[in-house]
Formats: C-alpha cells, sequence, structure tokens
C-alpha cells in the first residue's frame, strides 16, 4: 500500500481540478445530483408515470436523465478513484468499520446514513462537493449554511455512532 | 517534504489573491466587468457575420448582465431584431432591458447544479 | 475570438464537448481523491470525533485555492463571475437539510462523492450507501411531490444566487474573498484546537 499524499496539498491540486471544472464547464463538481437522476431515471424505467413527479419530473423532461454534465463526471469520479486505487494497490474488498463490530450492522447505518444524505442534498441542492465545496469556493453564503449545519449535526450525533469508528486512528 | 511544498504553494497562492484584493479597487472590477462585457459585443459581431444569430443574442444578453449600460449592445440587439422582422416579415421583437434574471433562466440554472 | 470563461456558460464550447470534459473532470476528482485517502469512511468518520484534521484541511486548502484564482481571474477581467454557476441560497432549506446530511454523514461515514470512490476501491458498506442514498432520493421524490408543505418550505427564503459581498450589502467582491479566507481558516482553526483538546483526553 502507499502512502496517501499530505492532505494540504492533496486540497490545492483539488482546488486547482475545481478551478478548471469551473472555467471550462462554469460549474464545480458534483456527485448527489447524479444519483438523484440515476434514481428518476430507473422510476421512470418502471413507472412512466414517474415523469410526472413534481420534483423527478424537471430531470425527466429533456427525454434522458443520464445524459447530463454531473452524471458524466460522476462516471469520471468512479474511473479517476479506481485507477488511483489500482496504482496504490488499495483496492480490497472490506466492510469499513471498528473491529468486531457487528458487519450487518454497520452496513444497515451505512444504508440509512445513505438515505439521510439523500434526502439532505435534495433540501440542500447538492452534497459536500456540490454544495459545500463548490458554493464555498464560489463565495457563497448557503454553501456555509449547509456546511455549518452539517459539521454541527455530526458533532452533535457523533457519540450515538461511537462503536462503529472505535479504534480508528 | 511533501508537506513543506503544499504548504509554501497554498501559502504563495493565497498572497496572490490577498495582494490583488489589497491592490484592485471597485472601480477596477467595475472597468474589468465592462471589458468582458465589449469582448462579448465583439464575439456577438463575429457570430453575425457567420450568419449565427441566435448565438449572437446570447453573447449580446451577457454583455447586457455584465454592463447592464453597454449601449452599444442594445443598438445591435435592435439591429438584429430588426433585419429579423424585414425577413421574416414579422411583428419586431422588442428589444427590452433584463432588469431582472426572468423565471426560466432561473430554472435553467437550477438544471446545471449537483 | 476573444475568449471570456467560463468556456461553456460564455457560449465557447459546445454542449457535447463540455459533456466529454466532464469525464476528464470527474477523472481528476476522484484520482485525487482517493489520493487524498477518502476512498474510506475510516478517513471521514474521524472528523466527528476530532480525531482527525484530514477532512477540514483538505476542504479549506481547496476551497482557498478555488476562490482565490476565481477572484484572480474575475479583478483581472478573464472570468465572467455571472456565469459562474451557484446554487440560490434558500435559508431554510438549506439549514435543514445540512443538519439531515450531517446525521447521514456520521452515521454511515460517506458522503456521495467519497462513496463513489469507496465503490470504486471495493468498499461493501459504500456500496450501501449508494444504495440507500438512491432509495433516500426517491423518497423525497415521492414526498416532494405528495405534500405542498415539503414544496413550500424546500423552496423558501430563496435570497437567490447570494454571495458573501451581498451580506455586507455590497457588490465588491473582495469582501467575499477575504471573508471566505478568514471562514475557512477560522473553520481549520476549530479543528485543529479542538483535535488538539481530545488528543489530550485521549480515551479511545
Amino acid at each position: 500500500m502507499k502512502k496517501y499524499i499530505n492532505p494540504i496539498g492533496a486540497g490545492v491540486i483539488l482546488g486547482i481540478a475545481l478551478f478548471i471544472s469551473f472555467i471550462i464547464a462554469g460549474q464545480g463538481m458534483g456527485a448527489s445530483g447524479a444519483f438523484a437522476r440515476a434514481t428518476a431515471q430507473i422510476a421512470y424505467t418502471i413507472d412512466p408515470d414517474f415523469a410526472n413527479n413534481a420534483y423527478a419530473g424537471k430531470y425527466l423532461k429533456s427525454g434522458n436523465a443520464l445524459i447530463n454534465w454531473t452524471v458524466i463526471e460522476v462516471i469520471g469520479i468512479f474511473i479517476g478513484g479506481f485507477i488511483s486505487a489500482l496504482i496504490a494497490k488499495r483496492i480490497k474488498p472490506e466492510i469499513t468499520r471498528a473491529p468486531n463490530y457487528s458487519k450487518t450492522k454497520r452496513l444497515i447505518f451505512a444504508f440509512l446514513g445513505g438515505v439521510l444524505v439523500a434526502i439532505g442534498t435534495r433540501l440542500a441542492r447538492g452534497c459536500t462537493s456540490g454544495q459545500a465545496l463548490d458554493g464555498a469556493a464560489a463565495m457563497s453564503v448557503g454553501a456555509w449554511i449547509f456546511m455549518l449545519a452539517a459539521f454541527g449535526a455530526g458533532f452533535l450525533v457523533a457519540f450515538l455512532f461511537k462503536n462503529q469508528w472505535k479504534g480508528f486512528k | 517534504m511533501g508537506r513543506v511544498i503544499s504548504i509554501v504553494g497554498l501559502i504563495l497562492i493565497i498572497s496572490a489573491g490577498v495582494l490583488a484584493a489589497v491592490s484592485v479597487d471597485y472601480e477596477t472590477q467595475l472597468k474589468k466587468q465592462q471589458e468582458i462585457s465589449f469582448k462579448y459585443i465583439k464575439n456577438a459581431k463575429e457570430a453575425l457575420e457567420k450568419g449565427d444569430k441566435q448565438q449572437a443574442i446570447k453573447f449580446i444578453k451577457m454583455a447586457i448582465k455584465s454592463y447592464p449600460d453597454n449601449k452599444e449592445a442594445y443598438k445591435l440587439l435592435e439591429q438584429i431584431y430588426k433585419s429579423e422582422s424585414s425577413v421574416k416579415e414579422t411583428k419586431p421583437l422588442q428589444p427590452t432591458k433584463p432588469q431582472k434574471p426572468a423565471a426560466t433562466e432561473e430554472e435553467e440554472e437550477e438544471e446545471l447544479g449537483c | 475570438m476573444d475568449v471570456v470563461f467560463p468556456l461553456y456558460t460564455s457560449g465557447f464550447l459546445d454542449s457535447t464537448t463540455n459533456l466529454w470534459l466532464a469525464l476528464l473532470i470527474g477523472i481528476m476528482f476522484g484520482f485525487i481523491l482517493e489520493r487524498a485517502g477518502f476512498s474510506t469512511s475510516a478517513h471521514i468518520a474521524p472528523l466527528f470525533y476530532f480525531r482527525s484534521t484530514l477532512v477540514p484541511k483538505v476542504m479549506v486548502a481547496a476551497i482557498t485555492t478555488t476562490a482565490t484564482l476565481i477572484f484572480l481571474g474575475v479583478v483581472f477581467g478573464y472570468i465572467d463571475f455571472n456565469n459562474i454557476f451557484i446554487p440560490s441560497t434558500y435559508v431554510w432549506a438549506y439549514l435543514v437539510g445540512g443538519l439531515i446530511f450531517g446525521v447521514g454523514m456520521v452515521m454511515s461515514g460517506w458522503c456521495p462523492g467519497t462513496a463513489v470512490t469507496g465503490v470504486a476501491t471495493a468498499k461493501i458498506d459504500a456500496i450501501f450507501f449508494l444504495l440507500g442514498l438512491m432509495f433516500g432520493m426517491f423518497i423525497y421524490f415521492y414526498l416532494y411531490d405528495a405534500y405542498e408543505a415539503l414544496r413550500e418550505f424546500a423552496n423558501s427564503a430563496n435570497l437567490g444566487k447570494f454571495t458573501i459581498n451581498k451580506l455586507f450589502n455590497t457588490p465588491d467582491l473582495r469582501v467575499a474573498y477575504i471573508a471566505t479566507l478568514v471562514m475557512s481558516f477560522g473553520l481549520l482553526a476549530f479543528m485543529i484546537v479542538m483535535k488538539k483538546i481530545a488528543d489530550k483526553k485521549g480515551d479511545e
């Protein structure tokens, strides 16, 4: 396993990449939007009536919800992450959890956490990347409201999930 | 080693920003915005020469957005609409000054995001 | 042709090319996230226990770097700030959305972007997170469609494209830039101090 790079250095390079994204596409890098669109597309395939949904309808208006900047960019994230992990030999099937912590419980929490994150992103129009990172970099007030609320809530309820991560550095 | 380079790099970038913030006042910012506006006008004219009216109108709208008092932009817009109406013999469209972003524009922006 | 940035939203790039470039931008993003160690929740969750300053370090360095470059681009007249996409600020929806998001993040140890790199490195919990994410999206679509109250709440208190300088009633972008620096490094300093305190306490 290779060592990870210095966080500040990673941040500076990430910042430059984000800047490139801004000056090419006019928007920063996102993630949650792609999953919202994927969900809308799947629901639409199962039930075409879904095109009338008040929220998902706007994704489906243009035909295929998946032909979209953020969706393609997220495919890129996967490829980029895979290449990096391949080079660094970090691809290893595992369930990240504290030693001895129940696997089932960990996976249930991962799933339920995902549900909450999804609802949070829809209300906040973005996630840690699309809202917090991009918004703050573009000097938006909303990004800070979101970021401070998210961190604050995280700190407040962290004790509930302590056992999942016990023993991690 | 990597740590030192990283921190120095970040400090250098931010110093450049702070230096700019100290030396560039608001008037200069406005002037730069006007320059951008005239860049759009130039591009609009080039698009017109190529016969791409739609693109030209897009450029002019952005020119007005970055410099709402750009007279050249309104003149050019009027020209386009006039020539359009004489060709198609339809009702001339009124070049209106976009005071606030229209609702449709807002929606379009929402689409871009995460 | 006098090019204005951003290329796509200023009309200098067609949408097909823009979509192809999105793939490249995504690859860069994913690569860096994985390099920084964001492909495992073991590096993200400790943030909430003040055990690690990795996340705030990367975020603050990225935010300040990008904000600086954008600011320079704007004041030197290369970037049209009007064409930089900034999501409209919906105060209450962002606050509540952020709170829910934070709970979900500490519960799962992931956020959407990092989970994608997590899946790329075969983390099973990341797969479950993304499944939950899509299920949550579906729930939200359903609730949004069914309840007028949610639609109203989600779209209330819209301040539009609200950069920090507008909070101070000035169009001067310098204010927003300096405020961004202060907020970012304030956050980082807070996290570093909290970690020092947590380290001193030293229980697990």
